[in-house]
């Protein structure tokens, strides 16, 4: 892979920027169209459009009175009872005619806007896209008879789930929500968590079709301003027509995508995110994914969780490091044992030897092809139990043990020690606590398993060694992958292979390049300000 | 793009490590012994100050011209034609010298660890690998070192913490060696610096100082660099002649593989070590080859006015490849190793003592703040 990579790395694509973004021919026909002062014109166009649209609903009412007015709106993400009392009761409600208003156009819509609608959110519009941009995104247009401003008023309602624990990442202790799919509920579990005037979002539209609501996140004065500009223009590069889930998005900013390893990160867990802004990272929100990507991301990152902090320092530490060892399990376990097995069995202790060799007198292939069809049996068991019905999953169970563990070694198509060593590998690379990351190690080790086949130990050794250099070479939005181990960075490694005690870590990662390094300044007095500009000057203390 | 320039001091000093401790170690204390006897260390001690005050000069040289390569400087020095000659003559020397390390790596894999594997196949791996690893830039390529410094450094260090057991500490006297002569000390002190590994931990640093942050730095980092991997190597070397002895050592190719080979581990969890240590050779000869391999091609690019030394990560594979497939035979190897070993100090001492010497007469100098016309992407 790094191979290939390198060969091509040359030739970096570039996504073309383009300013259309209007790709319908619809809204290309009213790009410079305006509403008029006769109320039936604009109704009629907008009509026009949403020609045998079964959603369209247009009621007619009278205003103050006597004056006609039009409320449209699309019904299936409007919310009617907001509209009734929010839009139509208070409009034909008041009924005291002040006719003066009838004469003066700009009075009447100050009136409507200042004492009628008393709604929260409502603008006031003219240009004709912007308007059924704004019908389909669940406003109510309010078009009154004489005025040309179109009332835009927000009744948006979508369906969407309660606020769960996250089905990827479960702890023990810590918090229980997650985030959903509605970007909104995401934002407000961010921003109650962090109530500082400096925490920021930046809204944009990705994709021509979905024009999906993307929202950057960060922490201004924290973070390093580079970043930020760095993960903005990336998203503005984007030339896509749907975005249906963060993973779209994240596969079209990282740096490398012809690498087997994610650059960025994604959880579903508000307290995670709220971790790695206040370290100085950015997040992404995308709507319609309760997924939220954390950038930059580094190699550390995928094998801890957040419940790392939750506990004392000392198990966690522990705990992190078997963590690892199950990483490097999953990726070298089936090798190792053939380059010992098929290469070295002078390495083990002779009766340990003996006993492998008489567990496998039965079986007919070498150890590789042994490996490797029971590895291809686990990856399949795997595959089918992801996407199975919970109610099919037990019948799946025993069909894995027993074909796969049992009946396999007694028909003498595998050795037991080889099921032990897959099941070791498999066990392994759940451990690792992101999906991802743990796919990827998965998927390597079968080049690894061939390049040992073919040279043995010394296979194993140049497939790891391809392996990380490929990790070294790696950088997300600028950041080495490997930090802080490589480059070698001490601060940063009281929170890498442990978790060193809550009040050590004292710095922002350094490989973020924080615009305020300390996280906070221990001479301070409890409850000062970190942000102030009189703390912002102090030095990453562990600088090389 | 320029290249940001992230190289820091202590970096320097681990690639010096990483390149110095290579596979031509396991033969060292051979060749070490070869002409005195138990003088083995001694000599040794000799030849790595040797290698100290070499790299010593050459940072030096490197501190005055911190923003250009050593091609670059040098045609500055002594004239466009007589530098880019001398240029050249270094590329060819180091192409050379990788692929005698190359040849090296391919024997001790061949005799160890895959008898039945061709010594071609062994070979073309490792160098495809390491010509993918240059396609990186300095900066990265100086990450992949810090990296398998530990992986390097540690293994040996242990495996000399285990051997002390069956150490004697008689077999390292005489100290000065049995009836050796000054003059077998000098050769056998330069036939230590002829060994590939002392050019390439030299000349690597001429490669990285543009690509450091602060290029003052890098006398204090080189000098550090080779004093740690220069205390290495005496204690691997002392290690093995206190246990095997110069009359036993002589008999083996490769002393220290048998050395490994000793080495137990309490309650046999292992039945053997040795291999387990091939693949600290094995890492610990990718940093080698990689530092020799981008020597080459860096140094090349710069000579015929290359946009980057990635230009060159794959064509120069057959050029080295074809020349280690030269050696006939291991002891054709080290006729070959020795050969080179008596025209390396010329290049290695000799040249950067001239270069400084008229660099400081002439006054020249190289700007620091001048943007450098080293550029990579």
């Amino acid at each position: 892979m790094p191979f290939l990579r390198n060969l091509f790395s040359k030739k970096k694509k570039k996504t073309k920027s383009q300013p259309s973004d209007q790709p319908s021919k619809i809204m290309n026909d009213l790009k410079n169209v305006q509403t008029t002062k006769t109320g039936q014109d604009t109704v009629m166009k907008i009509k026009n459009v949403f020609v045998n649209d079964s959603d369209f609903c247009e009621r007619e009412i009278e205003i103050l009175g006597q004056t006609r007015a039009v409320v449209i709106y699309l019904a299936s993400i409007t919310d009617k009872d907001s509209i009734s009392r929010e839009v139509l009761m208070p409009l034909t409600g008041s009924s005291s005619i002040e006719v003066e208003l009838k004469k003066d156009n700009e009075a009447l819509k100050q009136h409507l806007l200042k004492k009628v609608l008393y709604h929260a959110d409502v603008k006031t519009e003219t240009k004709m896209t912007a308007i059924i941009n704004a019908l389909l995104r669940g406003r109510t247009l309010l078009i009154v008879d004489g005025l040309e401003d179109v009332f835009l008023i927000n009744t948006f309602k979508s369906d969407k789930r309660s606020i769960t624990q996250p089905e990827t990442e479960q702890v023990i202790r810590g918090p229980r929500d997650g985030f959903i799919e509605d970007v909104q509920s995401n934002t407000a579990l961010i921003r109650t968590r962090l109530p500082i005037p400096e925490l920021r979002f930046k809204t944009m539209e990705i994709g021509t079709l979905t024009k999906t609501s993307v929202a950057i996140c960060y922490i201004d004065g924290v973070v390093n301003e580079a970043l930020v500009k760095d993960v903005e223009e990336r998203l503005l590069k984007i030339n896509i027509d749907r975005i249906l889930d963060a993973g779209y998005l994240e596969q079209l900013i990282q740096d490398n995508p012809r690498s087997p390893f994610p650059q960025i990160r994604s959880t579903e867990r508000p307290d995670v995110v709220v971790g790695n802004i206040v370290e100085g990272r950015v997040v992404i929100l995308v709507d319609g994914s309760p997924f939220v990507l954390i950038v930059p991301a580094t190699f550390a990152q995928f094998y801890q969780t957040s419940e790392d902090y939750n506990e004392r320092f000392i198990m966690m530490s522990i705990i992190r490091f078997i963590r690892i060892v199950a990483l490097l399990f999953s990726l070298i376990m089936p090798s190792l044992y053939v380059a010992i097995l098929s290469y070295h069995p002078e390495l083990i202790p002779t009766a340990f030897a003996v006993a492998i060799t008489s567990g496998r007198a039965g079986v007919p292939f070498p150890a590789v092809l042994e490996v490797f069809l029971m590895e291809a049996a686990m990856e399949i068991l795997r595959e089918a139990t992801v996407r199975m019905p919970k109610q099919v999953g037990g019948a799946l169970s025993i069909v894995g043990v027993l074909v796969i563990g049992q009946a396999a070694v007694e028909a003498g198509f595998v050795s037991p020690i080889t099921v032990v060593i897959i099941a070791l590998t498999t066990i392994g690379s759940f451990a690792t606590p992101a999906y991802n990351m743990a796919i990827g190690f998965r998927m390597m080790r079968f080049p690894l398993l061939v390049f040992t086949g073919i040279f043995g130990f010394y296979g194993l050794m140049l497939g790891l060694l391809f392996i990380s250099n490929h990790l070294l070479s790696l950088k997300s939005f600028g950041v080495p992958y490997l930090s802080p181990i490589a480059p070698l960075n001490f601060g940063g490694m009281k929170d890498t292979i442990i978790r060193a005690p809550l009040n050590w870590l004292l710095d922002r990662p350094e490989e973020l390049h924080s615009s305020n390094q300390r996280r906070i300044n221990p001479d301070d007095d409890h409850g000062s300000n970190p942000l102030a500009p009189e703390n912002a000057n102090h030095e990453g203390g562990d600088k090389k | 793009m320029n290249e940001p320039r992230q190289v820091t001091a202590f970096q320097s000093a681990v690639i010096v490590i990483n390149s110095t401790i290579g596979i031509s170690i396991l033969a060292l204390p051979r060749i070490a012994s070869d002409k005195v006897g138990a003088g083995a260390l001694l000599v040794t001690a000799f030849g790595v100050s040797i290698f100290m005050f070499c790299i010593f000069i050459l940072s030096h040289l490197c501190k005055r011209f911190p923003r250009e390569s050593i091609i670059t400087y040098s045609q500055k020095i002594i004239g466009k034609p007589l530098g880019k000659a001398i240029g050249f003559i270094i590329i060819c020397f180091f192409a050379i010298v990788t692929s005698i390390v190359v040849r090296e790596f391919g024997f001790v894999m061949n005799t160890t660890l895959m008898q039945e594997t061709p010594i071609t196949a062994t070979m073309l791996s490792m160098l495809i690998l390491v010509a993918v690893a240059t396609r990186n830039n300095i900066t990265t390529i100086s990450y992949m070192h810090t990296y398998y410094f530990p992986f390097i450094i540690v293994p040996i260090m242990f495996m000399v913490i285990m051997a002390t057991q069956d150490a004697d500490m008689r077999h390292l006297k005489p100290f000065w060696g049995n009836d050796a002569s000054f003059m077998d000390f000098l050769e056998g002190a330069a036939s230590i610096t002829g060994l590939p590994f002392i050019p390439i931990g030299l000349y690597i640093i001429t490669v990285i100082t543009p690509y450091m942050i602060e290029p003052k730095k890098v006398v204090k980092g080189a000098l550090w660099g080779s004093i740690i991997s220069s205390i290495t190597i005496l204690f691997a070397t002392g290690i093995t002649v206190a246990v095997f002895g110069s009359e036993e050592i002589d008999k083996s190719l490769w002393p220290m593989l048998v050395l490994t080979r000793m080495t137990e581990l309490p309650a046999s969890i292992l039945e053997r070590l040795d291999i387990i240590f091939l693949v600290v050779w094995i890492v610990s000869a990718f940093t080698t080859i990689l530092s020799g391999y981008l020597i080459c091609i860096e140094l090349a690019s710069k000579l015929f006015g290359l946009r980057s030394h990635r230009v060159l990560s794959y064509l120069t594979i057959p050029v080295i490849f074809g020349l280690s497939l030269y050696p006939e035979s291991v002891p054709h190897l080290y006729e070959i190793i020795r050969l080179t070993g008596k025209w390396c100090l010329i290049i290695t001492l000799g040249y950067p003592i001239v270069l400084l010497l008229i660099s400081l007469l002439r006054g020249k100098r190289g700007s620091n703040d001048e943007k450098s016309n080293v550029s990579d992407n």
